[in-house]
């Protein structure tokens, strides 16, 4: 069995290229993401973000999922950053490390002492925010490692040698499928917004709030009609909630490259978890 | 009561917990291997039966149910749906919401594998099915939605086939695909019959297929069955069909009409009796292109095309250096196979998407030296799904939606809501939910929200996918209207008879070019075009080509009526 679609290929057109990662067992590729995922709760400081990272970054270099396809989505991880760099030394009451740069904007004299608000950008601040942000990183890169190197039956399968019940494999699969055509539907809304006048490109943030607020009755009902439609064809086709079956139709077995992944993945986490101070 | 009785509906009533009862006591007995043709006006409950065969009414959907279901043995109320699929197979109208897989293979034993039959006759089942259905191998690690139409419904049925059902319900398997498509699904279902004498159920607008493979026709209206018999005698009560909205097959009309004992089904039982009416009279010399409207050529251009070029961010070219021009007053109809490109030449002119390369001119302006607000005015584009385009909370909002973005005063707005609701028919509903309305109305209300804003050009994609007949012309009427106010038409679409009867020029598109463009007659006489594009030909004229071929006479007809017309008239003799 090969991977010939993966899920990025269906959420975004990114056509999966034939790689060792790629054919790997899919419960070792479950496996990759789910270990990285416990690795990051040992990510409190730079050296165990850094770890990751590069970890994250070879295993996406492994399974040749091109990395310029995550440039669309820079913008998003970049606002969410700037917010928590902002809440991190706006927020923070006492800050603590040696201050590198302080501007006060508001300043209350009592009796007891001074209060005061301001941005007060400390070392230690600065290492929390950079923790913080690699660590959204390598979140985002290992749900891409993820979805780049599955296909949808592969979630089925390898859940299923895990022994998670044939439904919920299923279901967790059509979550996934879910998430395509949600961004399918969109697009379209989005262009016939367009075609009846609102200038989602060239608009304002009001309008472009304002668009997404228009879309969601249409991407409400599309979704529980699209569902509706799913769970007939699936029940019509004789798949009901009591479904059980041992068929495996596809025969895979582990070779040594799956367990020099895993036993790399376990050593990244045991190391994360040392440096980072368990 | 019939014998070998596989499918007993006896005395079945349907009523939506919203109130709307839509079946009113059915009675329908079907024997083993039977091929049922199932068809009636849109909104006739065709539907709702199929649902009801399949146990899903009343087990999921909820209201009151009266009357029995049984097929295969099962009482669809007490037997699970599941277990009822094991037996009866069923293939909706739309195959992509019925693929949960993304890839051919995967979809296809996705059903099987919880059959717990061994991998080695999954192989063999998905195999067969696949071969069955016309398709190879190489089809397995493709994914079903990027096949064409066709392929797609084929895959759909594969998938069900595979399962081997006694019965197999299809509900308008065909009516998104082109001419080949719709060939290709009914020559898979005839391969099955064959194979494993299945009993066959099909939903269906398309009588012409219908009159060919099916052994009865049942025509529901309005919750009944209407008429029940063998094609020949339900489809020879032309009036009574097309009174209320079914088209019946054109070479039964022509039959009929003639004084036929028993009107033909097919063009090759027509045509021998046609040929000896040509012997004992004469017939009438008639050109092609004699009813058409003529060119507007003389009007000033609205909407031009140059060199213009787009490629999807897959990759995928879907317009190719195409350079064309619509002038004012023009019904223009863009015909094609499923991803020919008229889709995306009709996001380029209005500007949702951008071209690669080229420019799209309107009223002599680039499109993209407009604001979006000025652009709606000057250009309207409805989709071909409505449920894509409407978002507001009512049908009076819906309508006013794009009134309000242009900035026109209240008054003004809610005068024209009234007047737009009233032409498309919907003023009865302008205070009701969008989402609540029948598909048929959706779609109405689509057109609405467009034609309000008085587009210069209006585009619209596929009007009359899965409607009946009656509701088809009635769309195409209303096109005509609005091209009768001075606008410019632009309708994308599979159905000719319709382009024949209402459009006055046709764009032909094939792998992002443009074909062919000119009258609609003289393209469809260019048999290189047709194959290419695969264009349905209409029945009569598939006739008359055949007695052309066979006496040597031009016989240029499109339609029934004009056959019949020219079959009564001498005025040239001896021709044959």
């Amino acid at each position: 069995m090969r991977t010939t679609r993966s899920i990025l290929h269906e959420m975004l057109g990114i056509p999966p290229r034939d790689s060792i990662y790629l054919r790997l067992h899919p419960l070792t590729k479950i496996s990759v993401a789910f270990l990285l995922s416990i690795a990051l709760i040992f990510a409190t400081n730079i050296a165990t973000v850094i770890l990751l990272l590069v970890a994250v970054t070879v295993f996406l270099l492994l399974a040749k999922i091109p990395l310029g396809t995550l440039q669309k989505y820079i913008v998003v991880i970049i606002s969410i950053s700037s917010f928590i760099i902002l809440a991190i030394f706006l927020l923070s009451p006492s800050p603590e490390g040696n201050i590198i740069y302080k501007k006060i904007f508001v300043s209350v004299k009592a009796e007891k002492g001074t209060w005061e608000w301001g941005l007060i950008i400390t070392d230690k601040g600065v290492e929390k925010a950079i923790i913080f942000i690699s660590r959204i990183l390598v979140m985002v890169l290992t749900a891409t490692l993820l979805l780049g190197s599955l296909s949808d039956w592969e979630v089925i399968w390898g859940l299923r040698s895990l022994r998670v019940p044939y439904v919920v494999s299923l279901a967790i699969a059509l979550f996934f499928r879910g998430i395509a055509l949600f961004l399918k539907d969109f697009q379209v809304i989005r262009e016939s917004m367009m075609v009846r006048g609102l200038d989602i490109e060239k608009g304002s943030l009001f309008l472009k709030f304002k668009a997404y607020i228009y879309s969601l009755t249409p991407l409400i009902v599309l979704m529980i009609r699209k569902s509706q439609e799913i769970s007939l064809a699936l029940e019509t086709r004789g798949i009901s909630l009591k479904e059980k079956t041992s068929t495996l139709y596809y025969k895979m077995s582990f070779t040594k490259n799956d367990f020099l992944v895993i036993l790399s993945t376990l050593a990244i986490l045991i190391f994360a978890a040392f440096i980072g101070g368990v | 009561m019939p014998r070998n009785t596989i499918v007993e509906v006896e005395g079945l009533k349907w009523k939506y917990n919203e109130g709307k009862e839509v079946l009113k006591g059915v009675d329908l007995f079907i024997e083993k291997g039977e091929f049922i043709g199932l068809t009636g006006p849109s909104g006739a409950g065709k539907t709702t039966l199929v649902l009801a065969l399949t146990g899903v009414i009343p087990q999921r959907i909820p209201g009151d149910l009266d009357g029995t279901v049984k097929i295969c043995g099962f009482d669809t109320r007490l037997t699970e749906v599941s277990k009822i699929a094991r037996k009866v197979g069923v293939v909706f109208e739309d195959p992509e919401t019925q693929f949960v897989m993304s890839t051919v293979e995967d979809e296809m034993v996705l059903g099987l594998e919880t059959r717990n039959l061994d991998p080695s006759e999954i192989r063999e089942r998905v195999s067969w099915a696949l071969e069955l259905v016309g398709l190879d191998k190489s089809f397995l690690s493709r994914s079903p939605l990027e096949l064409s139409g066709g392929e797609k419904q084929r895959v759909a049925i594969a998938s069900v086939v595979a399962l081997e059902p006694d019965v197999l319900i299809l509900d308008e398997p065909t009516s998104d695909l082109d001419p080949i498509g719709k060939g290709e699904v009914f020559a898979s279902i005839e391969n099955l019959r064959k194979e494993l004498n299945t009993t066959i159920i099909m939903v269906e607008h398309e009588t012409e297929k219908l009159a060919e493979y099916s052994d009865r026709i049942v025509v529901l209206r309005d919750g009944k069955i209407e008429l029940e018999g063998d094609p020949s005698h339900v489809f020879s009560r032309i009036d009574f069909l097309k009174k209320i909205g079914v088209k019946p097959p054109e070479v039964v009309e022509i039959t009929t009409r003639l004084g036929f004992n028993l009107p033909a089904l097919t063009i090759e039982e027509a045509l021998p009796e046609i040929l000896n009416i040509m012997k004992k009279q004469s017939v009438k010399n008639i050109q092609a292109g004699k009813s058409e409207v003529e060119y507007v050529e003389d009007k000033e251009v609205v909407l031009s095309m140059k060199k213009v070029k787009y490629i999807y961010p897959g990759g995928i070219e879907a317009l190719k250096d195409v350079s064309v021009s619509f002038r004012r007053g023009e019904f223009v109809a863009v015909v094609g196979p499923n991803g020919s490109g008229k889709t995306t030449l009709a996001k380029l002119a209005c500007g949702v998407l951008k071209p690669t390369w080229g420019t799209v001119l309107l009223a002599g302006r680039d499109i993209k030296t407009m604001r979006r607000s000025e652009l709606v005015q000057k250009i309207g584009y409805v989709f071909q799904n409505p449920d894509h385009q409407l978002f507001c909370q009512s049908v009076r909002e819906e309508i006013a939606f794009g009134l309000r973005i242009i900035g026109l005063p209240e008054e003004q707005i809610q005068r024209k809501v009234e007047d737009i609701s009233k032409l498309l028919g919907i003023n009865n509903l302008l205070d009701e939910h969008p989402f609540f309305l029948s598909k048929g109305e959706r779609r109405r209300l689509a057109l609405a929200s467009v034609i309000a804003l008085e587009p210069d050009v209006l585009i619209v994609d596929e009007p009359t996918t899965g409607q009946d007949y009656k509701l088809c012309n009635e769309l195409m009427e209303l096109l005509d209207e609005y091209r009768r106010r001075g606008k410019t038409v632009i309708v994308i679409s599979h159905s000719i008879p319709l382009i024949l009867k209402h459009v006055d020029r046709m764009i032909v598109m094939y792998n992002g070019r443009i074909l062919a463009d000119g009258k609609p007659r003289k393209i469809l006489e260019n048999e290189n075009i047709i194959e290419k594009a695969r264009l349905e030909i209409p029945q009569t004229r598939i006739l008359t080509k055949k007695i052309e071929k066979i006496t040597g006479f031009p016989l240029p007809v499109y339609t029934p009526g004009e056959l019949l017309e020219v079959l009564s008239t001498s005025s040239v003799k001896n021709s044959v």
